[in-house]
């Protein structure tokens, strides 16, 4: 007879166990790729495991080679994350407070079309969006892609707009006997009571362009007006991968700290987006 | 006995788990089905209402014209006389509404008109060699029409909205006038749009943003697959070079029908969902058990656990892909392999192993599809587990405690409990997730890129494309001759199957909403 103490204590080692095992495979490639990036052997190809020497001069290719302009691309895709991320949280802001707070005919049907419009890929749309914002001279160009990100991410209102919902409606009902407009209720009391979810939209907006590579590459095409996605991946191409891999290591290294240090300090944003959406809509 | 009928199938102890398990699936099917069909059954009615809505526009319309006075009437001809031409109060409102019929009168001329008058036959005039000297005259340009005139008809649409509502404000006006009140302010008129007309003031930017980058492009894209731009018999059909036209359903017949895309398109149809499912269900199961373990009362460590798995998905995810794809890499020469065959040969002693995991490079179709299905569930499945995570720690001990003072089992617990708990908040999301799967590009796009493509498939999509990477393919990345008009077809294919999901994600989280089950 196994007592019941014994048994918590076998079936939390198998839990550790497979939780250890699990947490090696997850974090193995990663941790290969960081020591990667400081290779002397650059290219993919290579004899051992992990690198035989360490070197930091992957790192500071990036920033002097002319031909592959890193530095160039970083400061590219920080400039559209910020354009992009400004317009993008006024745009939900607005979108949210009146899905949220107002009451008008058509508020049921513009969040089913929100809905449903957001469920499809901004793909399907890309080659007619290329042709019009070319028409503007706006392909090949920040300004441009930055836009094509952030004029329609009003479809994105779902967890602002939840969390709008949340705050008590007696507080604009009492402002509006004390003879505030509605505008003045939207700038001075929602936002200011709804932080935490505006820090989380900044944030989001903030990171998808450093993720997007799809649209980038569509709108794209000098390698001066490059974003990090587009550039690094072309030193992964078949013909680059052997020279360049150590090189798009640490590209990559580069930028993912800062943006995994966003993304663990959102995660609890993200978990109620996902459970609190469902149960309270 | 009235009682029992309100309790779900599965809830009936007496059946073994597995059964419940089942029947409580086949409920979900059941239920997704019933949804289904009570929103088409809806669609005649909707229809119906819409016409319904339009005639009583008209009838008002014409009401007003029969029953207002001379300055109303003249409102039918320059938009805002009501207004302006009563006093200085009105002026501003007026002028708006004066601004926006010359405004749109103007774009008629110069831009609306012209390219919708080309818009039957997107252009007939090719562009010819200037005789002057180098470059060319410019001709029509098809795609340019074809855009403009999609854009023209959505103004068009919005103008008629704001032309009856300028009858309707200056009817009203009339009537104010009529019975002796007063005339609203500039200030009052300013203070409706900061209050009672508040949603159109935070409405109308987000909205012209989505209509310009979203619902415009769209439309347009869906109606290139009624025309032949593209490469079509051998002829090209590019603007400016080239014209296209509309040529009804021959792209539709190109893609269905008997040519090598007719050939393949069920294949990978099939694929993009047995893809879907898998990457989904995986995700989702695999997930599920990893927040349970994380999450059990006795193991300590749960926030280090749980960030070890989130730091996976915090890291870009073309960063993480490309790695992969280069992880598992391989060689035909045995030393010079990957870093994933490198370990197996070192680490493992399988000192000969060299396996090419990803498929591409030696045309293994099932290895492919494992391979981009198992990457996945190590990119996706920290999702899941963060998900679940604080779904678990939102059920209430009470359940465990009771259920275990009832002798329940930790397998019962699972069934009972747990499981329908998480589908209770999950089973929208399930769906969504299955959505954005059918569209998940970037897993295919960086790992195999479609790949591998078997001799036999010459001019088709390779064997782990999915309908929207072959889009991609067909498209942007075709070289000399993308072919727009399939593409288009393809993305239609793909919005419908999208949409008839996406359907069902909208009225099932409708009505799980209105189930009180654990509320």
């Amino acid at each position: 007879m196994i007592g019941l103490r014994s048994k918590r204590i076998i079936s939390d080692t198998a839990i550790y166990v497979i939780l250890l095992v699990m947490v090696f495979v997850w974090l193995f490639p990663l941790v290969w790729m960081i020591l990667k990036a400081f290779d002397t052997n650059t290219g993919i190809s290579s004899i051992t495991i992990f690198p035989k020497e360490y070197t930091a001069e992957n790192f500071k290719l990036l920033f002097t080679d002319s031909n592959n302009p890193y530095g160039k691309w970083l400061i590219n895709t920080f400039v559209i994350a910020l354009i992009s991320c400004v317009v993008s949280t006024l745009l939900i802001l607005m979108v949210s407070f009146a899905l949220s707070r107002l009451r008008f005919k058509a508020r049921k049907k513009l969040m089913n079309i929100g809905l449903i419009l957001g469920l499809f890929p901004g793909f399907l749309s890309m080659i007619a969006l290329y042709y019009m914002f070319n028409q503007f001279e706006l392909t090949d160009n920040i300004v441009g892609l930055a836009l094509a990100y952030s004029l329609a991410s009003g479809t994105g209102y779902y967890i602002v707009k939840g969390f709008f919902d949340t705050v008590p409606i007696a507080i604009d009902e009492a402002a509006r006997i004390d003879g505030a407009t509605k505008n003045r209720i939207f700038w001075q009391m929602t936002i200011p009571l709804s932080k935490p979810i505006i820090v989380y939209t900044i944030l989001t907006s903030f990171i998808s362009p450093w993720c997007d590579f799809i649209m980038a590459s569509v709108f794209l095409s000098s390698p001066n007006n490059y974003t990090i996605a587009v550039g690094i991946r072309n030193w992964t191409t078949q013909t680059m991968v052997a020279e360049y891999f150590a090189r798009f290591c640490a590209g990559s290294v580069l930028i993912s700290v800062p943006i995994v240090i966003l993304f663990l300090f959102m995660q609890k944003f993200y978990i109620a987006g996902i459970t609190g959406g469902a149960a309270k809509g | 006995m009235e009682d029992n009928k309100t309790i779900p199938t599965w809830k009936q102890y007496n059946r073994p788990w597995y059964m419940r398990l089942g029947i409580a699936v086949w409920d979900y099917i059941k239920n997704v089905g019933l949804m289904l069909w009570s929103v088409i059954k809806a669609i005649p009615f909707k229809i119906w209402a819409l016409l319904l809505g339009i005639g009583h526009c008209f009838q008002g319309l014409w009401f007003r014209l029969v029953h207002g006075d001379w300055r109303t009437k003249m409102s039918y001809l320059i938009m805002g006389f009501g207004c302006f031409s009563r006093g200085p109060k009105q002026f501003l409102k007026g002028f708006l509404l004066f601004a926006v019929e010359a405004l749109f009168i103007v774009f008629m001329i110069f831009i609306g008109g012209p390219n919708l008058a080309k818009f039957g036959t997107l252009g007939e005039t090719l562009q010819r060699p200037n005789p002057n000297g180098y470059g060319f005259i410019d001709g029509d340009n098809s795609l340019s029409i074809l855009i403009f005139s999609v854009m023209t008809l959505m103004l068009m649409v919005f103008f008629i909205v704001v032309y009856i509502k300028n009858t309707k404000i200056a009817y009203d006006t009339q009537l104010r006038v009529e019975q002796g009140k007063p005339l609203s302010t500039p200030k009052q008129q300013l203070n409706y749009a900061l209050n009672d007309g508040y949603h159109i003031t935070v409405l109308a930017l987000p909205l012209f943003g989505i209509l310009l980058i979203t619902v415009l492009p769209l439309i347009c894209n869906i109606l290139v697959a009624f025309t032949n731009y593209g490469r079509v018999d051998g002829v090209s059909h590019y603007p400016p070079a080239a014209l296209f036209t509309w040529t009804g359903f021959d792209a539709f017949k190109v893609v269905f029908g008997d040519s090598a895309y007719g050939a393949a398109i069920w294949r990978v149809l099939g694929w993009t969902l047995v893809w879907a499912v898998f990457a989904t269900f995986t995700n989702f199961f695999f997930g599920m058990f990893l927040a349970m373990m994380i999450n059990k009362k006795t193991i300590k460590l749960k926030v280090l656990w749980r960030t070890c798995f989130v730091v996976v998905i915090a890291v870009p995810d073309f960063i993480t892909l490309l790695m992969m794809a280069n992880f598992f890499s391989y060689s035909s020469n045995t030393t010079l392999t990957g870093p994933f065959n490198k370990i197996l040969q070192q680490w493992f002693g399988m000192t000969d192993t060299n396996i090419d995991w990803a498929g591409t490079a030696t045309g293994s179709v099932w290895r492919a599809r494992m391979f981009v299905i198992v990457i996945n569930l190590w990119r996706g499945m920290p999702y899941t587990m963060l998900a679940t995570s604080g779904i678990l720690m939102n059920i209430p001990d009470e359940l465990y405690e009771s259920s275990r003072i009832d002798g329940a089992g930790p397998i019962r617990r699972f069934v009972s409990i747990t499981f329908p708990y998480i589908m209770f908040v999950m089973g929208p999301q399930l769906i969504t997730t299955f959505t954005g799967n059918i569209n998940n590009f970037n897993v295919i796009f960086f790992l195999t890129d479609g790949g591998p493509t078997l001799m036999s498939d010459i001019g088709q999509p390779g064997r782990t494309d999915l309908l929207v990477t072959w889009l991609y393919t067909l498209t942007v990345n075709k070289g000399q001759y993308p072919e727009y008009n399939y593409g288009a077809v393809i993305g239609l294919f793909t919005f419908i199957i999208t949409a008839f999901f996406a359907l069902i994600v909208f009225n099932s989280s409708k009505s799980i909403k209105q189930e009180d089950t654990f509320q």
